[in-house]
């Protein structure tokens, strides 16, 4: 039941598939830099370039804690954009309707529940005050983000029985 | 399932291959093959009328119910 997808949509997938690549290409470096700035702290021994640096009264293990959520964060994004680029493929192989993808949605779910997560430890760690506004600036929780996780499921939950009713038609003569 | 489908022995009472049931009824042998093997889940009216009509027999002689 798949079909060519018509050169124009093809085309905004192929350049939507390079765009991720080059983003997660991006977080990878950011996840170096992060490891990078974790490691120095722990060790206490490398130095961190001044940009790294933060002024006030925030103490290596505020800062420690901030560079490993953004680290998950990062990992998550990461994870999260690989699994949308999966998708993208097959919408892009004119064969997106399978419950694979189904399982992919629901993962990219799971992946923004990560992400809003340490939004929300890191809105908690601003509010109580043990963060630098260098750091965070943001001081409430996103209610959007919520909203978002809720649609990714429902649309995981409609692509499934949508999969499900195409290879059902797949078995009709 | 409780129906089966006759579609060999109609097929070779016509002495007719698959192939050029498909090419007669136009539909493509990878579904004559689900239905042939009993793996279809359902058939359209228009399918089980091109059928008929070029194995110049009835539903009746292609679809039967069996009591499991």
């Amino acid at each position: 039941m798949s079909g060519d997808l018509p050169a124009p949509p093809r085309r905004v997938a192929t350049a939507m598939l390079l765009a991720i690549r080059i983003v997660r290409v991006l977080l990878v470096v950011a996840s170096v830099v992060l490891i990078f700035a974790a490691t120095s702290l722990v060790l206490r021994g490398l130095p961190l370039p001044s940009w790294m640096k933060v002024s006030g009264p925030l103490t290596d293990g505020m800062m420690l804690t901030f560079a490993s959520l953004g680290l998950l964060e990062v990992v998550a994004l990461y994870c999260l954009l690989g699994l949308l680029g999966e998708v993208i493929a097959t919408v892009r192989a004119g064969d997106p309707f399978q419950s694979r993808n189904a399982d992919r949605v629901q993962a990219i779910g799971w992946w923004m529940v990560v992400i809003q997560g340490v939004d929300m430890a890191k809105t908690i760690l601003a509010l109580s005050g043990v963060s630098h506004e260098d750091m965070t600036s943001d001081k409430t929780i996103s209610v959007t983000g919520l909203g978002a996780i809720v649609v990714v499921f429902i649309l995981a939950w409609v692509f499934r029985i949508g999969a499900r009713m195409r290879e059902e038609l797949d078995q009709v003569v | 399932m409780g129906i089966s489908v006759d579609l060999d022995a109609l097929l070779r009472e016509r002495g007719m291959s698959l192939t050029e049931l498909s090419e007669r009824v136009g539909l493509t042998l990878a579904n004559l093959s689900i239905l042939k093997t009993g793996k279809a889940k359902a058939i359209r009216f228009s399918t089980l009328e091109a059928i008929c009509r070029e194995l110049r027999c009835q539903p009746g002689d292609l679809l039967r119910y069996e009591n499991e």
